[in-house]
C-alpha cells in the first residue's frame, strides 16, 4: 500500500490526477476531524497520529504463523 | 452436519470428517487428547512422497492425499477449549463445508482455503480467532458471527453481507479485515458504530474496496482518537 498525505492528494485533485490503485490518503485523527472526513470517493487511512499503519499486507499473510497472533502466549 | 458422527454411542461430535483433494494435507489440531488422524488408502508421507501412512496422532501430520482425494478423519476427545484448528498449507485442497466443522470454540484458521463452502451461520461458536481469508464461496450475514476477541479476517469473502455488530465491551476483534466483502456502505456504518461503542483500545480495522457514509464519521473519529488508538484503513466515503 502506498500512502499519500492530504496535501499530496489535494495536489493530485487540482491536477485531475487519479489515485493509483494501491494509494490511500493517510491522515491523523486531527486531520480527519478538521476536514479530512470530507474527502470522498478515495480510500482513507486514519491513524491516531498520522503515522503509517503498522499492520499491512504482510500481517495478513502471516496468519499462517500462529505465534504472530498469539497475544497471550498460548 | 455431513461430517459429524451423530450416533447414539456417546461419541457424538468426536469425529471430524475432512474432505480433501489430492495433494498435500498438513492441517493441525493442537488438542492431543485422543487425537487420531486417519487418512484415505494410498496416502503417503509428504516428506518422501512414497512411504504409506494410514493414521497419525501428531498435531500436524504432513501427508499427500492420493489421486481422487478422499476423507481425512480426525478423532478427538473434545473440541471445546482453547484449541486451534489450522489448515496450514492445505489451502485449496481443503474441500470442507462449514457445516462439517465440529464444535470448536476458540480458533479456526482456514486462510486461503478458497474451495471451502458454507454459510457463516454454520460456524461453531468461536471466541478468539476466525480467518476465512480468500474464501469467496462462503456466504452469509455477518450478524451470524459471534463476538471474537482477537482476530477476524474475511478478506475477499466476496459473498458475505451484513453488519458485524455483535461486539461489546472488550469482546471485539483487535484485528479486523473486511476487505472486498459484499458489505454495503450502511453495513459498514453500523459495524464502525458498534466498534466505537466497545471499550477496546488500539485495534486495527481494514476494509479496502469498501465504502461507508458520513453516518459513521463520529465512530471513525472516536476510534482513531489517540485515546482509543485505532487504525482504520481502506474505506472510501460515499
Amino acid at each position: 500500500m502506498k500512502y499519500i498525505t492530504i496535501k499530496e492528494y489535494e495536489e493530485k485533485e487540482k491536477n485531475k490526477i487519479k489515485l493509483e490503485k494501491d494509494e490511500e490518503v493517510l491522515m491523523s485523527h486531527d486531520e480527519f476531524v478538521k476536514g479530512g472526513k470530507n474527502i470522498k470517493g478515495v480510500p482513507l487511512a486514519i491513524t491516531p497520529y498520522g503515522s503509517e499503519p503498522v499492520f499491512n499486507e504482510e500481517h495478513k499473510m502471516k496468519d499462517k504463523i500462529e505465534v504472530v497472533y498469539d497475544e497471550n502466549g498460548k | 452436519m455431513r461430517g459429524l458422527i451423530t450416533n447414539i454411542a456417546g461419541w457424538r461430535d468426536t469425529e471430524f470428517r475432512i474432505h480433501a483433494a489430492a495433494g498435500r494435507f498438513n492441517c493441525s489440531w493442537n488438542n492431543s487428547s485422543g487425537r487420531l488422524w486417519t487418512f484415505p488408502v494410498g496416502t503417503v508421507l509428504h516428506s518422501d512422497g512414497v512411504t504409506p501412512i494410514s493414521s497419525s496422532t501428531a498435531e500436524q501430520p504432513d501427508v499427500d492425499i492420493p489421486t481422487g482425494g478422499g476423507v481425512v478423519k480426525l478423532r478427538c476427545k473434545g473440541w471445546g477449549g482453547d484449541y486451534r484448528f489450522n489448515d496450514k498449507d492445505t489451502d485449496i485442497r481443503l474441500l470442507l463445508d462449514l457445516s462439517d466443522l465440529p464444535a470448536l470454540t476458540y480458533y479456526l484458521n482456514l486462510y486461503n482455503c478458497s474451495n471451502i463452502t458454507g454459510d457463516l451461520s454454520d460456524l461453531p461458536a468461536l471466541t478468539y480467532l476466525l480467518s476465512l481469508y480468500n474464501c469467496p464461496n462462503i456466504t452469509g450475514d455477518l450478524s451470524d458471527l459471534p463476538a471474537l476477541t482477537y482476530y477476524l479476517n474475511l478478506y475477499n469473502c466476496s459473498n458475505i453481507t451484513g453488519a458485524y455488530t455483535a461486539v461489546s465491551g472488550s469482546s471485539v476483534p483487535t484485528f479486523t479485515y473486511l476487505d472486498y466483502t459484499d458489505m454495503s456502505a450502511t453495513d459498514m456504518d453500523s459495524t464502525l458504530i458498534a466498534y466505537a461503542a466497545t471499550s477496546k483500545n488500539g485495534g486495527t480495522f481494514s476494509a479496502n474496496g469498501m465504502t461507508r457514509t458520513t453516518a459513521s464519521d463520529t465512530a471513525v473519529s472516536t476510534l482513531t482518537d489517540p485515546a482509543r488508538g485505532w487504525t482504520i484503513t481502506g474505506i472510501s466515503v460515499v
